[in-house]
């Protein structure tokens, strides 16, 4: 008797789990039926991102777009994963076609390299983007196309400036508006950099160089229209102008030693030194920097002055740009139409522009948006400035970046190599950008 | 049917385990066969790849990161064995102790770290590591008259930092290990040894020692397997990985990047046999070397 009860259990015990595997194959086919059988009024699209502040934006709209829109009911359901876990899930979900969401948001780092190897992936928004091209800062949609296709839709204009910490400008005497070329920077970094407590050691820089992040090195040489890709995806990095900005970096630290090597901006131990005064300039980031201080350096409150990057002296301009978030579209979605729309809604209208900078901080990409008072208000974090009048002057000088499907490889080999051995071993930077070069091309060659 | 089966001493055995079979057959041993037919494609994405037969593999072996990560995940591996085998053995026989007092609450301590999430830690040793002289591992330093170390920036520290982390993360549970293996040593031993006029150092020596092999030799078997697995915390101890020239680059971490972030799916599966290869040979290699294919006498 016990015995069969005890055969009994493992019977039930093996059909409960064959049946959990095989329904495990099965779940996927009926979610899609379901989803298709749903009512044609019912509209539900599901959206990625990896910033929360990005998913609290979209909600906003989608609530204001379904008002708009009484024929069907709009819901956008949006989910925030951390930066790397999203590209890669996503990047799964394109590849095999399922899973994945209707739209996202793609880090223009990785932006590039899923293009290349998902093209037919993404819906080509070039129609919808073309809707606004006089509108917008053409500069910001080349990163996002391939072949002349768009399949992303830029979120800011990540324009290059220096953050300036007015406090230690005032107590050495010196005033920021005197810095008007990279070598005004170094004469006046000469007397911000000092050692404060007497100790024989420097303790207060006039900058930090990023050792293993290359926005800063990005942000300069877009200065000078260079970058490391081309219009035509060539491989442009050792050009002079790159060697030029990684030579410069150089001297700041070892020639001048004005500057402290730091591993990038977005880093905590850094977010606290800066906050704590042990640098008096942020060096050549994007506009969107101004978040990281209002969130993690609450002692600069009021004391943080937002410049215009330093000229080259006759070359280039003082504009630049670095960064940045492109939405797309999946081709999997079923209702890419609205889709369209929406995005068309939340992104590019000027309104749209307009709530760029007030909800979400960042310096739209609508050219006419800068029309519009909201955008200069004082910040009273900023010197109680308005921090989009020195914006708005820069914008229209911006140089547009090309990237390419090896631009991760790119990214990682000048974050990690190149950068590295320039700025913390004093190495030959021409040398170090024809052998980051070479290692492109035949990356590119394979 | 189904009764004849189950009466049959040897073929009963087999339904049993088939649920778990199945599952490994279909999500272990079909996507190893699967990354062995890719390690000879050119894949681009999922769909669509080239023929390249050997290709990937001579590659591979030309590949300097490759190595650089063969080089780094044995150095991590070797400091494993020096730190995390004495460190815990040392704990697990104080604790073991009969003179230990609030034996629990230590043993908590220990096991902690291993509870933590591994994200959370990474932060925390981020500033620990800072590498200015105001960071807190650099002040200790600076008590013992060391100059402040560039931590997480100087290539050839990249693997100590890492080791740190491991350090502090996995004594706890080595601990355990050991903790139970002390358990099954007789005191008897102990007091016949004693008896004998054996001292500390020599009942440890001569009884702990010999009778804990077999787990010592589980705990160098897990930590060899562990150190060419490294992943998490050089992901997160380096934004994604990206240590200053490579000095932190595995064998895990580059298989990523060049699956996830460089998109060559035939080349990451290359790395991912050929990790799984030198794994599997060195622990055979470990294993017979330890004597534990011998039969016991």
């Amino acid at each position: 008797m016990k015995r069969k009860l005890l055969i009994l259990c493992l019977i039930c015990t093996l059909v409960i789990s064959v049946s959990f595997i095989l329904s495990g194959c099965s779940a996927g086919n009926k979610e899609g039926s379901k989803e298709s059988a749903s009512s044609d009024s019912a509209v539900e699209l599901e959206m990625w991102t990896f910033v929360n502040a990005h998913a609290d934006y979209y909600k906003k709209k989608a609530k204001e777009f379904n008002d708009l829109h009484p024929e069907f009911d709009f819901k956008l359901k949006t989910q925030t994963y951390p930066y790397d876990q999203m590209h890669d899930k996503l990047n799964i979900a394109l590849q095999t076609g399922i899973g994945g969401p209707d739209i996202s948001d793609i880090e223009i780092g990785k932006f590039p390299g899923i293009v290349a190897n998902n093209k037919e992936g993404l819906v080509d928004l070039t129609s919808t983007v073309d809707k606004y091209r006089d509108e917008i800062v053409e500069a910001r949609v080349t990163p996002y196309s391939s072949n002349g296709r768009v399949y992303g839709i830029p979120t800011h204009l990540g324009t290059g400036v220096m953050y300036y910490n007015k406090e230690l400008f005032e107590k050495a005497g010196v005033s920021p508006e005197s810095i008007k070329t990279w070598e005004d920077f170094i004469k006046v970094g000469k007397k911000l950099t000092k050692d404060t407590n007497g100790d024989g050691k420097i303790d207060q820089w006039m900058t930090g160089v990023p050792t293993s992040d290359f926005m800063t090195f990005n942000v300069m040489s877009n200065q000078l229209g260079s970058n490391v890709f081309d219009k035509d995806e060539n491989i442009i990095l050792n050009r002079p102008e790159n060697v030029k900005v990684l030579k410069y970096m150089q001297d700041l630290v070892h020639k001048y030693k004005i500057a402290n090597p730091i591993p990038l901006y977005d880093d905590q131990n850094v977010y606290r030194d800066l906050n704590d005064g042990k640098y008096a300039a942020v060096l050549a980031m994007p506009q969107w920097y101004m978040i990281r201080f209002t969130e993690f350096m609450p002692d600069l409150e009021g004391k943080v002055l937002v410049r215009g990057l330093p000229s080259w002296g006759n070359e280039g301009t003082r504009s630049s740009t670095g960064g940045g978030t492109g939405t797309a579209i999946m081709a999997t979605t079923e209702h890419q139409e609205i889709a369209k729309e929406f995005l068309e809604y939340a992104k590019l209208t000027k309104e749209a522009g307009v709530e760029m900078w007030t909800e979400l901080g960042f310096d739209p990409i609508r050219k006419d948006a800068y029309d519009n008072p909201k955008l200069y208000e004082p910040i009273p974090f900023f010197n109680n400035e308005k921090v989009m009048e020195t914006i708005s002057e820069l914008q229209s000088e911006i140089q547009p970046l090309y990237l390419s499907g090896l631009y991760a490889k790119a990214r990682d080999i000048i974050n990690q190599e190149v950068l590295f051995n320039a700025i913390e071993n004093n190495k030959d930077p021409k040398k170090l950008l024809d052998e980051a070069t070479k290692e492109l091309k035949e990356e590119k060659a394979k | 049917m189904i009764r004849k089966i189950l009466n049959d001493k040897k073929k009963a055995p087999w339904l049993f385990i088939a649920p778990f079979l199945l599952l490994f057959t279909v999500f272990k041993v079909g996507p190893i066969l699967y990354s062995i037919f890719l390690s000879f494609y050119k894949m681009k994405g999922l769909n669509g790849g080239e023929f390249v037969g050997l290709n990937n593999y001579v590659d591979l072996f030309h590949d300097s990161n490759f190595i650089k990560a063969v080089v780094n995940n044995t150095k991590y591996m070797i400091g494993t064995m020096i730190t995390l085998i004495p460190l815990p053995l040392i704990f697990a026989v104080l604790l073991d102790s009969k003179h230990c007092k609030g034996k629990t609450i230590y043993k908590a301590i220990l096991f902690i770290p291993s509870l933590t999430s591994l994200v959370i830690a990474a932060a925390v040793f981020k500033i620990l590591l800072y590498e200015g002289e105001t960071g807190i591992v650099n002040s200790l330093l600076g008590l013992i008259g060391i100059p402040a170390q560039k931590w997480l920036i100087s290539p050839g520290l990249a693997i100590p930092a890492v080791l740190l982390i491991a350090t502090w993360r996995w004594t706890g549970i080595n601990m355990i290990y050991f903790t139970t293996g002390l358990t099954g040593i007789s005191k008897e031993m102990y007091e016949a040894a004693a008896i004998d006029g054996a001292n500390m150092l020599q009942r440890f020596y001569h009884i702990t020692l010999p009778l804990l092999k077999p787990v010592i030799i589980f705990v160098a078997t897990l930590n060899l397997i562990g150190g060419y697995q490294l992943f998490t915390e050089v992901y997160m101890l380096w934004n994604a990985g990206a240590s200053p020239d490579n000095g932190a680059l595995t064998l895990a971490v580059y298989l990523y990047k060049t699956a996830f972030s460089y998109f060559k799916l035939g080349y990451a599966s290359t790395i991912g046999l050929v990790m799984g290869l030198i794994i599997l040979i060195l622990t055979l290699v470990q294993l017979k070397f330890t004597g534990f294919f011998k039969d016991e006498v």
